[in-house]
């Protein structure tokens, strides 16, 4: 007997294939996409683990701040003299600016130099990892000999090998494409993605001290400490011991969980994960709904068959055996097929996380715990789905089962309940809306499983929409006015009488040049106590929040720019941009972290310039003025005439202006290349089109979801046409001898398909409100608290989206007109049931 | 109305071929009722959906309503259906998802003929002019067949089929979906009525039995036309 049910068992699997592989292909992608999005955070933690474990990435870094050097082997001797560090290296870091030819042109960028000793496979502490291309031999130390930074190679499709120009005018070859732990991700004043406007270059030192003029000086030391060591004490002892042995060097340490690249890839993974999360239960919930309709009319459909037996003695557990085998087929099928989706979506991560993380290593398992799971759910599913058309086909008494005929009718659901409602059109147009009506419970199903879909396709756009939306109201913000404006950032502070601030106002290269100041702050609200982190600094020279990471605050970047500038002011949403106090305008995002409004006081911990020309930290409570546009939470202005409460009145460290008549960026940049004191020329519009570009990589996760989402609406959409036109063959045979043609059928089938989407659009949308909302107002501020991202919706684009679901589901029976077209139709007319 | 001239219809089945019909030639005027007999594999079935143009034969000649359907397009034998056939089947092939007005209405819609027919009117015809709102899972059997009745009378097409009709239903109901056919052929349309119970051939004007694919006796009932109330089975 069971011989004989299986067998049965896979006849029924043979003659319906294709709905069995296409249900199966539905629990696939539900399975595979749980999968593979639930472990996206521990590809990125075990991809970023591997990465730093491979390049021993520093534990505790020490930098000479200022102009400070000491000769090489200094800090290493003060180092590895503290017994609790394992190892140290010693490092020449030197800004300059690069010149390299894209193939949109040659490019202007800031470029640091990283001297590093490169001999015996080195350096031991921050590994530097040859993607592509070759290594420096030892032969080349000394020799202008480098290796470009991985992202910013990628990001100008820069060939593994070329050559360049450095600040000093000199040429230089590069023989590679690196990454090192500092810069998996590049982080540059307080905003991933630096890698358009930052050149790094490895070489060794001995390369590094040539370029810079500086032979036999180091200004940076990064160590590695052994397990268990108190960094704490390691830090007081090499700050004692660097005081003792070389008075005046100052050093600023920061430790690995300080490091900006380092916290951008490893905070809150979790936040991100739970994005992943909910995208992946409501696909797999609407994959599930679906799989379990379609299932469970494939099993309806036997109903008489399973009267039959059940009129013939045959028992109702034996009877549930052939239904349960094809439910078994469907859910080991899916199992199959939803491996392969789960390795597909790793590989597709994968190259999603190469492109905006430039890593040595990425580790992608396939996860088998979470797929085991989701799988074995996956698995039951269609068999839970069988056995309920199972019970309800033989709890009827067999004179019912086996019934045919008009006795065999069923209900009408729903239809009775608006039979007498006016619908639109004549019998034929009102056919599709009554089939819908008719079963109720399949059209919920089908309904749930295509509002899941649509649901999230709505909060994905959405969520690429609130994305670029943000971007967009930023570049609103900065380029209003002067969009070519270019800002010359300096190497120092300088007085604004002093020849390298006079050359770039007078140079020619710019015209409506004023000068202005950028100091790095951490901003409290006023209650708190002010405490950066207690350490001594020394803030020579700082322009980015690098050295301020406070741990309640939030770090600004704050310009100091002239509130009656004519070339470019901050916009005020509230408040206004008074001169006549020191007063600060902060980010709405700034303003809302700290708690704060317009009138309101914060405490700045920021930069204080000494009567010695030093520079220490200095606290000041100053009221929020306005509340500017700008999404980035880093963005702060002052007026440049309060500048006295950093003790740098009549200095300046960046200048402003629009590029002479005439003269473009790139005219500009070229102008001011390796002019004394400048270290960066950067055109306002660039930080943010790199940010632009960057998310435009980081949102091909979108598109990887997009795509699986839309293959299961047209998956739902197929099976939902080729059932509808299985179960409604009589119906349809009777058309046909009425003389309605297959394409008038299949308008019909398509309407009913148009209905279905245009419903689950609604509902869909209104899903995808819900969950873009729970993203951006819920989750967004854990996960991207430096941006404060506006909910936005581009509705003609979203809506072309939306509609292309909607036609996939309404064009879906055009699949099935050859099934219509073959029918036998003396044989569908005969049929009794 | 209705000719056949040399009319067979061979297929096969495995590595036996099947003659459901044989050189089969039949005229059927307008007005006519008539009765096709046969036990089950005699061949009826596929007279009726060859007449019906559900089916095309591999040899001879078909015309329907003075239209060569036999050379027809596929487009031209779905217009067939619409102008000048209309079926009655045995399990009434109703649509579930409308009510019995609609399921006539249907009848008039893909006919063309609104304006010309009031599916209020015809369903009354049929006397269910109180069951207009109901959908057939709420009608019994006879009152199903009445409603597959008038929606094959609302098309207003001169040929009438019906495919044991009275098959699924008791005498007492039977007798009166009969009643209605008669009434059509009255009305003088063509009324092809396919069964296998003998007793329904007593009402008919025409008896045409058939064995193996082929007529074996054309001709009045034996004992001449008897009205529907004297039948019994």
């Amino acid at each position: 007997m069971l011989a004989l049910r299986l067998r049965w068992a896979i006849r029924d699997a043979r003659s319906r294939w294709v709905q069995v592989a296409s249900i199966a292909l539905m629990i696939a992608i539900g399975t595979g996409m749980y999968a593979g999005l639930s472990s996206v955070t521990q590809w990125r933690i075990a991809s970023n683990e591997a990465s730093f474990e491979l390049t021993n990435m520093y534990d505790l870094r020490a930098s000479l701040a200022g102009d400070g050097y000491l000769p090489r082997g200094a800090l290493e001797d003060v180092a590895l003299g503290i017994e609790a560090v394992e190892a140290a290296e010693e490092r020449l870091i030197v800004e300059t600016q690069v010149e390299v030819e894209t193939g949109d042109g040659r490019l202007f960028v800031p470029g640091r130099i990283i001297g590093v000793d490169l001999s015996d496979g080195g350096p031991d502490v921050n590994g530097v990892e040859v993607i592509e291309g070759r290594r420096i031999s030892d032969e080349e130390a000394g020799e202008r000999v480098m290796l470009l930074e991985r992202n910013f190679g990628v990001y100008y499709e820069l060939p593994a090998q070329g050559e360049l120009r450095l600040g000093d005018g000199a040429a230089a070859q590069y023989v590679g494409h690196a990454v090192s732990p500092e810069y998996f991700l590049v982080v540059e004043q307080g905003s991933f993605f630096g890698q358009a406007n930052l050149a790094v270059l490895f070489t060794s030192i001995e390369a590094a001290q040539r370029a810079a003029g500086r032979e036999g000086l180091v200004n940076d030391l990064i160590m590695t400490v052994k397990p268990g060591a108190d960094l704490a004490v390691v830090e007081a002892t090499l700050l004692a011991m660097t005081a003792e042995r070389h008075s005046g060097a100052h050093l600023t340490l920061t430790r690995r969980e300080d490091d900006q690249s380092y916290v951008a890839l490893t905070r809150d993974p979790e936040g991100d994960q739970q994005f992943y999360n909910v995208i992946a239960v409501i696909l797999f919930g609407g994959a599930a709904f679906a799989a379990l309709n379609f299932a469970a009319r494939m099993v309806e459909a036997q109903r008489r068959e399973i009267g039959t037996s059940m009129a013939l003695g045959v028992s109702p557990l034996s009877i549930a055996v052939r239904p349960l085998l094809v439910g078994l087929q469907i859910g080991a099928l899916g199992v199959v097929f939803g491996i392969g989706v789960g390795l597909l979506i790793a590989k597709l991560m994968e190259g999603v996380l190469a492109s905006f993380v430039a890593l040595p290593v990425f580790v992608t398992p396939f996860q088998i715990g979470i797929f085991a799971g989701v799988a074995l759910v996956g698995f039951l599913l269609p068999i839970a789905a069988v056995l309920w058309p199972v019970l309800r086909a033989t709890l009827v008494r067999p004179v019912e089962a086996i019934r045919t005929g008009h006795l065999a009718a069923r209900g009408g659901g729903l239809a009775p309940m608006i039979g007498r409602l006016p619908l639109p059109g004549n019998s034929l147009g009102r056919m599709p809306f009554r089939n819908l009506l008719r079963a109720p419970r399949r059209t919920i199903l089908t309904l749930s499983a295509l509002t899941a879909v649509i649901g999230i396709l709505f909060s994905v756009v959405g969520v690429r929409d609130s994305f670029l939306g943000t971007l967009d109201a930023g570049d609103e913000e900065l380029l209003r006015g002067a969009p070519d404006r270019v800002s010359a950032q300096l190497d120092s502070f300088y007085s604004i009488d002093s020849p390298e601030v006079s050359n770039i106002l007078d140079g020619g290269a710019l015209r409506r040049a004023e000068p202005g100041l950028t100091i790095a702050a951490v901003a409290y609200s006023h209650a708190e106590t002010v405490d950066p982190r207690g350490q001594v600094v020394d803030l020579q020279g700082a322009a980015d929040g690098a050295q301020f990471i406070g741990p309640d605050g939030v770090t600004l970047s704050i310009q100091l720019i002239d509130f009656d500038s004519d070339i470019w002011r901050p916009s005020a949403s509230e408040g206004s941009l008074s001169v006549d106090v020191p007063g600060i305008a902060l980010a709405r995002k700034a303003a809302s972290d700290l708690g704060v409004r317009v009138g309101d006081e914060v405490s700045l911990a920021h930069p204080l310039r000494t009567e010695l020309g030093t520079f220490t930290i200095g606290t000041t409570s100053v009221p929020v003025i306005a509340i500017h546009p700008h999404p980035l939470r880093f963005h702060a202005y002052m007026d440049l005439r309060h500048a006295d409460i950093a003790g740098l009145q009549g200095f300046a460290n960046v200048v402003t202006g629009v590029p002479a008549d005439g003269a473009s960026l790139a005219d500009v940049k070229r102008a001011m290349f390796g002019v004394s004191g400048v270290a960066t020329v950067r055109g306002v519009s660039e930080s943010s089109d790199a940010l632009q570009d960057a998310f435009e990589e980081v949102s091909a996760v979108f598109w990887i979801i997009e795509l699986f989402v839309l293959g299961l609406a047209l998956l739902i959409a197929f099976n939902t046409a080729n059932l509808n036109a299985d179960e409604r063959s009589r119906d349809h045979a009777t058309m046909f001898a009425f003389g309605v043609s297959v394409g008038r059928v299949v308008l019909n089938l398509a309407v009913e398909g148009l209905a279905l989407g245009i419903a689950a659009t609604a509902l869909g949308i209104a899903l995808g409100l819900g969950l873009l909302t729970w993203i951006v107002v819920g989750l967004f501020p854990d996960s991207y608290p430096d941006m404060g991202v506006v909910m936005s919706i581009e509705w003609p684009q979203m809506a072309i989206v939306l509609a292309g679901g909607v036609v996939v589901v309404a064009l879906a029976p055009v699949l099935t007109v050859r099934k219509l077209r073959q029918m036998n139709l003396p044989g569908a007319l005969r049929v009794l049931e | 109305m209705i000719d056949l001239a040399g009319v067979s219809k061979h297929y096969r089945m495995g590595t036996v071929e099947v003659r459901a019909l044989d050189d089969v030639n039949l005229h059927v005027s307008d007005g006519e009722f008539v009765v096709v007999l046969g036990p089950s594999g005699s061949g009826k079935t596929t007279l009726l959906n060859i007449i019906g143009a559900l089916d095309t034969p591999t040899a001879g000649r078909v015309s329907v309503g003075g239209r060569d359907i036999t050379a027809a397009s596929r487009s031209e034998l779905f217009a067939l259906r619409r102008q000048t056939v209309s079926f009655i089947f045995q399990s009434f092939n109703l649509f579930p998802g409308l009510t019995a007005l609609e399921n006539v209405e249907f009848g008039v819609d893909v006919a063309g003929k609104r304006g010309a027919v009031t599916p209020d009117a015809v369903l009354e015809a049929v006397g269910l002019g109180d069951r207009a709102g109901h959908f057939p899972h709420e009608l019994s059997g006879g009152e199903q067949q009445r409603v597959a009745i008038a929606r094959a009378l609302a098309t207003r097409n001169p040929v009438l089929l019906a495919d044991e009709p009275t098959g699924e239903l008791d005498f007492r109901t039977g007798a009166q979906i009969l009643e209605l056919l008669i009434d059509q052929a009255s009305d003088n349309r063509a009324v092809l009525v396919v069964t296998h119970n003998r007793e329904i051939s007593r009402i008919a004007d025409r008896v045409i039995e058939m064995s193996s694919g082929r007529i074996v006796s054309d001709g009045p009932p034996a004992g001449g036309k008897a009205p529907v109330s004297e039948l019994r089975w």
